[in-house]
């Protein structure tokens, strides 16, 4: 079966994707900006002890998986995932949902974070396969609209994601090493998909993916670059700390699963694809 | 490979209960029709405003949207699909569908609210669309909710059921492409400064949450009895989130369209207003639109006759541009707007004007800037101290003039007369 396999071709990625803009880039009311934002679009409490009684953390971890899987596949700008992850949170603290549902949920999130940050959306049907049809088009359509109204119609909101590259512009070093910015940005990704980030603010997320890609990379003054990401962010270090080594577990037991032909590269034991699309290669494996 | 839902059947106890979801939005709905000033539509004295199908700012039809075809009839209009480049995927979905099949719909009505007695303009969205609520819908909404401007049309309501999305808008008479025609030929100059500066206020506080409108044309600011202008049709604004994406350069009506945009810059920013405000400010004094071109390069024809073939000096980085080679234009000098429009010498006019005609579109004047210009002198100072949601006619001595040729209408004859209506 597996020489029958045949990949389709991304939907997504062609286009236009815009440079990074070096006016926002350097300008620091924009980080100032995003920390400001940040509370008003995050998800208002832990919804697996107050709100859902079906619904596990490991269903959860399952779903949004599979959303990161659609969104690597298809090409995704990663905003998409990111949102959508946003969305299927907020979401989650305001309805209750069954279990059967949640997938249902996940691919309306992608559908709508792909309309609003893709100038070509999933298409529903697209969607409605990548859930093998046990999700009908119908359905995925009707609950659209019970999304926005449940988000309130805020569909701005900030992630992890949007920290960034404004973090490595503050760390000279950093900045001039793209491997640190892939890593980084796949680490984000990573978090996304594990429940216990899920009330973890996106600038702690950022801080810590950073810093745990660069002593992935063996750098020696990871401790100095840590406190001050810590600074820009007005987070303390030491709080930093364990969501430095929460992400470094969730990163050892993604790679603990990779195949073997992935274990044999020699020099970097985790090279992922550039680019804007959503950064992960890790997940090419299966669980 | 993707395990699609063979990874779900951990977790399948029970069957999905769509049902009690229906019934979730049915509560919503009720719900905020009895806490709005609109009852259900049943309350609404529906009068149905005539609309005229565009395909509208990708340019391809644009050049009609002067023409006045007569409808006598709701139609249902086709709400654009910018963004979007045909891909072999569309192509086979065209294949096995009718072209018209595809693409998104909406109407509007207008309508009174019994409870406030206010005019009412209802654009009602149908999501029986193959991809659902329209992206543009969507982001409309997220971006309206949050603008609360005097210039900025005010989004009083959403009410949607499983079949459509109504958003519900105050009502303005008129938008300002009929307010033009209707005066005949020129704005006095007084009525020129008055809808300007309220052009730019709206655009200032778009700019300044980080919302460009990327199409801004006469048909998109209304303008009600009073002469209050308001930005309407944000279908194809757009946060400029953090960090900067993609954008299509394929998103601003023709005659409005910066050069830079014209000539394939995917790299814009607020300054992409700033271009159609010239052109706005332009065609209010002269009574004529600047560069009425039917085709891109038709376009940027009109442009270099007027204002010169862009160098290096004007405009560097221009003998680069791909695009630009590839056309190769004569090389005109220019010639003075104030030729083609002689008004533009008073109050400093052309002054202002050439701030948002340049080719470099960094250097152009923001709105935020322009507001300050000697050009809006004689409105007083009081314009300046304005809160957000201030009408510009409460700031003592600003009144509209009575402008030649224009009648005003008592409601009936615009409703006749009405073509179109852009939100």
């Amino acid at each position: 079966m597996e020489e029958l396999y045949c990949a389709e071709v991304p939907a997504c990625s062609e286009g236009p994707i815009a440079l990074q803009d070096p006016v926002l880039l350097h300008d620091s009311r924009v980080l100032t900006n995003l920390l400001q934002l940040q509370p008003f679009t995050m998800p208002a409490q832990n919804y697996f002890k107050h709100i859902q009684s079906d619904i596990q953390p490991y269903m959860r971890k399952v779903v949004t998986r599979w959303m990161l899987d659609v969104c690597e596949e298809q090409a995704c700008e990663d905003q998409v995932f990111a949102v959508a992850i946003n969305f299927l949170d907020r979401f989650l603290c305001a309805c209750v949902v069954q279990r059967t549902q949640l997938q249902l949920l996940g691919a309306v999130c992608l559908l709508l974070a792909s309309k609003l940050r893709q100038c070509r959306p999933l298409s529903i049907e697209l969607l409605a396969y990548y859930t093998d049809y046990s999700v009908g088009v119908q359905e995925i359509k009707s609950w659209e609209l019970l999304l926005v109204s449940k988000l309130g119609w805020d569909l701005s909101p900030v992630t992890a994601g949007d920290f960034v590259d404004h973090l490595l512009n503050r760390v000279p070093v950093l900045a001039r090493e793209p491997i640190v910015r892939r890593h980084a940005t796949t680490f984000v990704a990573l978090a996304a998909t594990e429940p216990e980030f899920v009330q973890v603010e996106p600038s702690a997320v950022a801080v810590a993916s950073i810093v745990a890609a660069v002593r992935g990379l063996n750098v020696a003054e990871w401790a100095a670059i840590l406190s001050s990401l810590a600074d820009a962010v007005n987070l303390d270090a030491h709080a930093l700390q364990p969501i430095v080594e929460q992400i470094e577990m969730v990163v050892e037991k993604e790679t603990a699963i990779l195949p073997e032909s992935m274990h044999q590269q020699p020099t970097s034991p985790m090279e992922f694809f550039d680019g804007n699309e959503t950064p992960t290669d890790l997940t090419d494996i299966h669980f | 490979m993707l395990h699609k839902s063979s990874t779900f059947s951990s977790f399948t106890s029970g069957t999905a209960k769509i049902g009690s979801w229906f019934s979730h939005i049915g509560d919503r709905r009720r719900k905020t029709s009895a806490n709005s000033v609109l009852k259900t539509s049943k309350s609404l004295q529906l009068g149905v405003v005539h609309e005229v199908p565009r395909i509208g700012s990708d340019g391809e039809s644009e050049e009609a949207s002067g023409a006045s075809d007569e409808v006598t009839s709701p139609v249902n209009v086709k709400l654009r699909q910018k963004n979007r480049r045909i891909t072999q995927e569309d192509i086979n979905k065209r294949l096995s569908l009718p072209a018209d099949l595809r693409g998104t719909y909406a109407t509007v009505y207008k309508g009174r609210s019994r409870l406030t007695d206010a005019l009412v303009a209802l654009k009602e969205i149908r999501l029986e669309h193959e991809e659902g609520a329209p992206c543009t819908a969507i982001r409309e909404v997220s971006l309206l909710k949050e603008l609360k401007h005097a210039n900025i049309v005010t989004l009083h309501d959403i009410v949607h059921t499983d079949k459509s999305l109504t958003l519900v808008f105050e009502y303005l008479d008129r938008d300002l492409k009929q307010y033009m025609d209707e005066c005949g030929a020129q704005l006095s100059m007084n009525n020129v400064k008055i809808f300007l500066f309220q052009l730019l206020r709206g655009l200032a506080y778009c700019h300044q949450r980080r919302v460009l409108h990327r199409d801004l044309k006469p048909q998109n600011l209304l303008i009600n009895d009073k002469g209050e202008l308001k930005l309407a049709d944000f279908g194809l604004a757009r946060a400029k989130s953090v960090p900067t994406k993609t954008y299509s350069n394929e998103v601003v009506t023709l005659w409005y369209r910066p050069p830079d945009v014209l000539l394939g810059s995917t790299e814009y920013s607020t300054q992409i207003d700033m271009w159609g405000v010239g052109c706005i400010m332009y065609e209010m004094i002269s009574g004529r639109p600047l560069f009425p071109g039917a085709t891109v390069e038709d376009e940027l024809h009109l442009i270099f006759r007027t204002l010169g073939t862009p160098t290096e000096a004007t405009w560097p980085g221009i003998s680069t541009n791909e695009d630009f080679n590839q056309y190769s234009f004569s090389s005109y000098a220019g010639e003075p707007l104030l030729a083609r429009a002689p008004r533009l010498a008073h109050d400093s006019a052309v002054g202002l004007l050439t701030k948002f005609l340049l080719y470099e579109a960094k250097k152009r004047i923001s709105a935020a800037a322009a507001l300050k210009h000697s050009f809006f002198e004689s409105l007083g100072h009081t314009v300046h101290t304005l809160k957000d949601q201030d009408s510009i006619f409460s700031c003592p001595g600003v009144m509209l003039t009575r402008d030649h040729n224009y009648k005003v209408t008592n409601g009936s004859q615009a409703k006749t007369r009405r073509q179109s209506m852009h939100f």
